[in-house]
């Protein structure tokens, strides 16, 4: 145990040395920052409309503008051309202008079906808007209801968007936690620190974990900061604990694969990317993937991982569902382990 | 131009020595084969709003057409029979909203929308308006609107029709290439770089008659070669030749783009973990432009500032052609600037940077 601490404290030691512990604690943090600026955007919006707002095609209505504003991104033009360029480039998006000649808005779709010169977003707000002002007598033909039934309202009001951020970042500390266990494990051997740490008293055991607490400090201490700042502390935080916990047996056995299979840091930095190739995979897998087809990759321990925190912070987890999830994820890392075990204790010695 | 050339030679022999050039076209490979045979082409589409329509107006509608059927049906909208079943579809799928459509004694119409509990005021009243609008077009006998109100209002679009249904694996090739190779440079100069220092090579090569430009640009030319050999065992068995040189272009611009980063980092960093913590932030900021790739309604103009949705863009527009190949070209030319920029400034800071460690 006192081995144990001791090398804990020499890694720290020598991570803020190398000011690998302030980039430790840094790069996760603009990590974090990005997210939080990033995801309120993608649920901010529901489209773009590009607007002619200058000359003789300017729209110049600003009741609708701001009807049009309350649920859509407004982006202003000069010209008809220059919207039209915008309808061509990449996203999607409607364009509208004012045609003085007829009298009458012009809503540009980049692509409708054959014939439709009706329907378009623009063009039911301005219909609306006009019918309502010209026969304000005029009575509505739908009465509208809205509302949330109640089968549905136990569920989280937190938009899936919103939840992504959390599964992401942790998801991509474990890939950071084991970039480190991996490189320090290479750089030891390297530097021929290893071999110095064979004849001291430490074992190879008290070695490996010792290399892996401060990393684990930072994803724990990491897993609240990213709670608090993506606004997901409703959650059930020891449900999120525990995942995580959990999760660090991925980092360990990438980190050992990373440290043994890596002769060298070009080595290690491969490895180390196909891996973060095969969690890309996975997380695509999951998020693109329906539902009927998401078996294609439950053989990768980061499918489970993302899965079971969607649930958390989707709030609709159980402690069961967490158990048997968590469970599967381990199992497969343990499986993981024991195909690569001679590989990694052969790469380790 | 001779020192570039062995200095190449040997960046290859010992990038193949040190498995990192196998293990990229070994994956590609793994990859290349689940696209092809694992990876479905047709996927069935999450359903997002399940629609119990008990008037048939909207529904009829909809059908009348067989594109207008199909258009419906990609938005994943879901026609059912009674509103538990549209209650039971919201509750197996968390992103699906409900709608209820049933006609009043009055003669007017009762629409119910149904919302999860995360679901935003704006989409509540965007739905009110259109259901307003739609069945004051659809009631019978020509609607409610006066002509006028049509008149208000023209509807153009630059093209007619719906755009071929493109196969799911195919979709999902351009993020594919983008992480797998177009990433490439910025994971393997830093390594390639930290190779070098801790074998101490990179002060012999001050004695040695090649100047760290000629290294660096070795180092860039290994990269291109890995990059152009990985691209071309994921793209061709999936595409064949069409679009090869465009796709090709667009990817190592990228590539250059992604090494010269690179270089900037292996030169600051003398630590490889160090340099690798920032490769990896720079991974998930390049990531972002995906989600505008797959959800093309979220395009705010600031995420045109992250090169990669140029190449996430100008590959999508290579792959699928639909009258947008300009973004191909808009792509190349803002690549080629950001990467004659980068490559000035990667040498100039790695020769710095280089000079005062030695």
């Amino acid at each position: 145990m006192k081995q144990l601490i001791e090398m804990f404290f020499f890694d720290v030691k020598m991570n803020f040395k190398s000011f690998m512990g302030a980039y430790m604690i840094i790069v996760p943090m603009v990590i974090l920052i990005v997210l939080r600026t990033f995801l309120p955007s993608v649920q901010s919006a529901a489209g773009t409309f590009a607007i002619v707002t200058k000359g003789p095609n300017a729209v110049v209505d600003q009741e609708l503008i701001e009807s049009l504003d309350d649920f859509a991104d407004i982006e202003t033009y000069d010209s008809i051309k220059d919207m039209e360029q915008k309808l061509r480039g990449t996203g999607t998006a409607e364009g509208l202008y004012w045609d003085p000649a007829a009298q009458q808005y012009v809503s540009v779709r980049e692509r409708s079906l054959k014939g439709d010169t009706i329907f378009s977003v623009a063009s039911r707000y301005i219909r609306q808007l006009y019918y309502q002002k010209n026969y304000s007598d005029a009575s509505r033909i739908t009465e509208f209801l809205h509302g949330v039934p109640a089968e549905l309202s136990d569920r989280t009001k937190t938009p899936p968007v919103a939840t992504m951020g959390g599964s992401i970042f942790i998801v991509f500390m474990i890939i950071v936690t084991a970039f480190i266990i991996g490189l320090g494990v290479v750089m030891d051997k390297e530097y021929g620190t290893d071999k110095a740490l064979r004849v001291s008293p430490l074992s190879k055991a008290d070695y490996f974990i010792g290399k892996s607490i401060f990393p684990l400090f930072v994803m724990a201490l990491y897993t609240i900061i990213a709670l608090l700042m993506l606004g997901l502390m409703h959650v059930n935080i020891l449900q999120v604990y525990l995942v995580v916990l959990s999760s660090f047996t991925i980092s360990l056995l990438f980190g050992l694969l990373i440290g043994a299979l890596g002769k060298n840091e070009n080595e290690a930095i491969g490895i180390g990317k196909l891996l973060s190739m095969v969690l890309m995979l996975a997380i695509l897998g999951g998020t693109l993937l329906p539902e009927n087809l998401q078996w294609l990759v439950w053989w990768s321990p980061f499918y489970w991982i993302y899965d079971i925190l969607e649930e958390i912070f989707t709030e609709t987890a159980t402690w069961g569902s967490i158990a048997w999830e968590s469970a599967v994820m381990v199992g497969l890392t343990m499986l993981y382990f024991m195909l690569l075990r001679k590989k990694i204790i052969k790469g380790l010695s | 131009m001779k020192r570039i050339g062995n200095l190449f030679k040997k960046d290859i022999i010992l990038g193949i020595k040190d498995v990192f050039i196998l293990l990229e076209l070994g994956f590609a490979v793994f990859i290349v084969l689940l696209l092809l045979f694992v990876i479905p082409e047709n996927i069935e589409k999450d359903k997002t709003a399940y629609i119990y329509d008990a008037t048939t107006l909207v529904k009829n509608f909809v059908h009348s057409t067989a594109e207008s059927a199909e258009a419906q049906s990609r938005k994943g909208s879901y026609y059912v029979d009674s509103r538990e079943e549209v209650i039971k579809g919201m509750e197996e799928d968390e992103l699906a909203v409900g709608l209820i459509i049933t006609e009043k004694k009055n003669g007017t119409y009762r629409v119910e929308f149904l919302t999860q509990p995360y679901t935003k005021n704006s989409i509540v009243q965007d739905v009110e308006v259109e259901m307003e609008d739609l069945m004051s077009i659809l009631k019978p006998q020509g609607g409610i609107y006066p002509p006028d109100v049509y008149k208000s209002v023209k509807v153009n679009s630059l093209q007619q029709g719906l755009r071929d249904e493109l196969p799911f694996n195919l979709r999902l090739l351009p993020t594919i290439l983008m992480y797998m190779v177009g990433i490439l440079g910025l994971f393997a100069m830093v390594s390639l770089i930290g190779q070098e220092r801790s074998d101490a090579t990179i002060r012999a090569l001050r004695v040695s008659p090649a100047s760290m430009w000629e290294f660096l640009i070795s180092k860039h030319l290994l990269l291109l070669a890995t990059g152009f050999a990985t691209f071309s065992i994921l793209y061709l068995p999936m595409m064949g030749f069409g679009g090869y040189p465009e796709a090709l272009l667009l990817i190592i611009l990228t590539i250059l783009m992604g090494s010269s980063i690179g270089a900037i980092l292996g030169g600051l960093f003398d630590n490889p973990i160090g340099a690798i913590l920032w490769v990896l932030l720079l991974m998930i900021v390049l990531s972002l432009p995906a989600i505008s790739l797959f959800s093309p309604s979220f395009s705010p103009q600031w995420l045109k500032l992250i090169p990669s949705y140029h190449t996430l863009f100008g590959l999508d527009a290579v792959m699928f052609p639909d009258n947008n190949r300009h973004i191909i070209w808009q792509g190349v030319s803002i690549l080629a600037v950001i990467d004659v920029v980068l490559f000035a400034l990667s040498g100039l800071i790695f020769n710095k940077l280089i000079r005062k460690e030695a």
